[in-house]
């Protein structure tokens, strides 16, 4: 229980699997407890005793049917399963008694579906259940019976309105909830996509500068290696189980930096050890877009300050930035300056050193990505008038 | 999840997540206008349906009105009214006073269930602070109506449920909803985290290679030169179009904006107020850079665009601390992290040991790397750092 309410509480860290699993768990606890609240209640119930003793034995079935599967790591079948014992308890306690507890069962059901966060699930099961509620509404008399004439009408619209509205309601926060997860996420994984390409970028930069100014590259400095293994070996010193052969594995890490990895995996004389180790290696690799530089850059700018912008910080779109189409159009000529004078992207040879010229830049605005940053009638405006950004930018 | 570990709190990224967030929410109070005009011509009916007084239907449409108004203001007025958690409050106390008097007014089991109803479409907002009143809201609604008007639920025959069994319900319900917005909440917030730590270390990159660029190229930005091209460039556009240059002034704010404080601007520039100078502060060049850092970035478009769609929550997280690793390589992997911060590079500075372990000390940083290496750097944090800088003193002397 406590390191299901510490995996609630870091939820956000679990991957989809991992929370759909703490997801049955927590649905199970509550069957548990559903289960125990009303089954008994059938006991008291004007029903037959074989059915007195049918529902319990399958509702005992189906919650360790539901459990072994989570067991055995079968997530989406416990959920199913789950899901049918709250069916089966709902469709039971709604036809046998007849009364409030089986709408509010509805209700019950139906937010154990949402708590899924499934849409598929929730429109299949959570539309099945909806509609067999409007149907036993429609059907029940019994559900206002007591009531006076004139409103024995409107009481069932009412439930029906009210269990529809409901079903709607989380309908809509599904679709909102998948359309904003997904808009964000294809930000997320371009910028990130963006930040492997300007860490190749950097990475290269500095390795020409090293060249240039006669500075050795750090995969070949022997003063960086002897450091990297004076604190490996300390730090191998103190970890529970030292291991013996720091050093050896220090000089492999620093002997594959020149070796492609293809190359070592294909070697006759490698070890199964060596191969492991270079595979390892492969995302801790010096002057690559890797793990190892993902956490030194990230590391590093953690303490570079901020960019100093404070409205429309994310914005792409020049429309959204801009109130007026002066500023947009000093956008447009800034952008157009930049491309046109500074290096933006890889030349030919794989260097960081391509100037883009005047039709390559009219080529970029029009493709197809850079309506991300430029509307219809901007690129018209720039093409018009790219004679004057031609001659005078 | 690098967000969490190097996105620290810090004050200026806190404030992008929250107008990410606001931006979010003034969104989702036009969803919640929509379903509460939808909810106008049924309850109407129903209230008509059980004799209310026109006087009683009148004050529901104007409570109506009255949430809807406050949401639209809040939405349209965004620049004054800048806490839109205000106008959530106001249409979450709204909603349940109106649903406890519809409930007291109406007075049959089934219209007992549109707390339901309130409670969902109030969930749509997806706010932490939101959920946890609304939750508290429909308990508390719910248990006074039980409690205090029990005849609520009589419907005449003898089939009326127990009080408890109807709290009981009342409790799982919320339980189970709260536990499920919880979820959806923090795995939002995660994800507003991941998508501002990924984008602000896209401008410190981006700021690296304009650094890194004046390095290679030998020349220095010419911000001076890149304005006096811009003047060049507006007169020959306005005498093309045929209209006055409206671009002169705003390139003088701009080149002013390099080197005068808000203030002197201000007094300098009065046809201006606060909007402008901040949308203007996206084009100057110098001390802001917001466009030239956009046209880097434009220049890769075609290169950026997602191939896979892979959810962030599958994306697999730099770590020094892959399971599948022997202890030598996570240990080899650290320590390479640790001397390349210590060493830095001909662009970038050394960062010093208490730097370093400042990050390490973060409890995120934990999961970045093996748990022994972890508890050796924590525990043994003094004596490390001695050896550690003698380390750097011996291969300095060297």
């Amino acid at each position: 229980m406590k390191e299901l309410i510490h995996k609630i509480k870091r939820s956000e860290f679990l991957t989809l699997n991992e929370l759909l699993r703490v997801k049955v768990s927590l649905v199970m606890i509550f069957l548990l407890l559903i289960g125990l609240l009303t089954v008994p209640v059938s006991f008291f119930e004007d029903f037959a005793l074989t059915i007195r003793i049918i529902v319990p034995s399958i509702f005992v079935l189906l919650f360790s049917f539901t459990f072994l599967m989570l067991i055995l790591r079968k997530s989406r079948i416990a959920m199913h399963f789950s899901i049918y014992t709250f069916l089966g308890l709902t469709v039971y306690y709604v036809d046998g008694s007849g009364q409030l507890y089986g709408y509010f069962l509805l209700f019950i059901t139906l937010t154990v579906i949402i708590f899924y966060q499934d849409i598929t699930t929730y429109i299949l099961y959570g539309g099945v259940l909806t509609a067999y509620g409007v149907y036993f509404i429609q059907t029940n008399e019994e559900l206002v019976a007591g009531l006076p004439e004139n409103l024995q009408t409107v009481s069932p619209i009412i439930y029906q309105f009210i269990l529809i509205g409901f079903f709607v309601v989380y309908l809509l926060q599904f679709i909102l909830t998948d359309s904003f997860n997904e808009n964000l996420n294809e930000e997320y994984l371009k910028t990130s996509k963006a930040n492997d390409l300007f860490q190749t970028y950097v990475i290269k930069y500095i390795g020409e500068l090293q060249d240039r100014n006669g500075v050795t590259r750090t995969t070949e400095s022997e003063a960086f290696q002897e450091k990297v293994k004076k604190v490996a070996g300390l730090i191998g010193e103190n970890v529970p189980k030292p291991p013996q052969d720091i050093e050896e594995v220090v000089e492999y890490y620093f002997f594959i930096q020149k070796e492609e990895l293809q190359r070592v995996v294909e070697s006759e004389n490698a070890s199964k050890r060596a191969i492991r180790y270079a595979k390892a290696f492969e995302k801790y690799r010096l002057n690559h877009p890797n793990d190892l530089n993902n956490l030194y850059f990230a590391t590093y700018f953690s303490f570079k300050p901020n960019l100093k912008v404070d409205i429309n910080r994310y914005e792409r779109k020049l429309d959204k930035m801009f109130t007026n189409n002066t500023n947009k159009i000093l956008a447009f000529a800034i952008i157009y300056l930049v491309l046109n004078n500074q290096i933006t992207r890889l030349d030919r040879w794989g260097r960081v050193n391509k100037i883009l010229t005047h039709d390559e830049i009219m080529t970029l605005i029009q493709s197809k990505g850079y309506r991300e940053y430029l509307s219809f009638e901007d690129i018209n405006f720039i093409l018009q008038n790219q004679d004057i950004f031609e001659n005078y930018l | 999840m690098l967000g969490e570990i190097f996105g620290e709190a810090n004050a200026e990224i806190n404030d992008q997540i929250y107008k990410m967030e606001s931006d979010h929410l003034r969104k989702k109070t036009i969803i919640i206008n929509i379903i509460l005009i939808s909810f106008v011509v049924p309850l109407t009916l129903v209230l008509y349906a059980f004799d209310i007084d026109f006087l009683n239907i009148f004050v529901y449409l104007l409570t109506f009105a009255f949430i809807i108004t406050v949401n639209m203001i809040f939405y349209y007025y965004r620049r004054l009214l800048t806490n839109i958690r205000l106008s959530m409050y106001i249409t979450s106390i709204g909603m349940y006073i109106m649903t406890t008097a519809l409930i007291l007014d109406v007075r049959t089991p089934s219209i007992f269930t549109m707390l339901f109803l309130t409670y969902a479409t109030l969930s749509l907002y997806q706010d932490y602070k939101v959920s946890i009143f609304n939750s508290f809201l429909l308990f508390s609604s719910g248990l006074f109506i039980t409690s205090q008007f029990p005849d609520v639920f009589e419907s005449g025959t003898a089939l009326s449920p127990s009080i408890f069994y109807i709290v009981v319900f009342l409790l799982l319900f919320i339980a189970l909803l709260s536990v499920s917005s919880a979820i959806i909440i923090k795995r939002k917030n995660h994800v507003y985290k991941q998508v501002v730590d990924v984008k602000e270390r896209e401008f410190k990159y981006i700021e690296t290679i304009f650094e890194l660029q004046e390095k290679y190229s030998e020349k220095e930005f010419d911000y001076k030169e890149y304005y006096q091209k811009l003047e060049e460039f507006t007169d020959a556009l306005s005498n093309t179009i045929g209209m006055s240059n409206v671009f002169a002034e705003r390139i003088s704010i701009l080149k002013d904006m390099t080197k005068l404080k808000d203030k002197t601007l201000s007094k300098k520039y009065k046809g201006y107020n606060h909007a402008d100078f901040s949308e203007l502060k996206q084009l100057e060049l110098r001390k802001y850079k917001k466009i030239p850092y956009l046209a880097l970035e434009s220049a890769q478009i075609d290169d950026i665009q997602p191939e896979e769609k892979e959810l962030i929550f599958e994306r697999r997280s730099p770590t020094f601390n892959d399971r599948e690793d022997d202890i030598q390589v996570k240990i080899v992997a650290f320590s390479v992290f640790y001397v390349l911060l210590r060493t830095g590079n001909i662009h970038i500075k050394p960062l010093s040991h208490e730097q370093i372990f400042e990050v390490i000390g973060r409890p995120e940083f934990s999961s970045v790397v093996d748990s022994d290496i972890y508890n050796v750097l924590i525990e043994k944090r003094s004596e490390l750092e001695k050896e550690l800088k003698k380390i750097d003193e011996g291969s300095a002397s060297s």
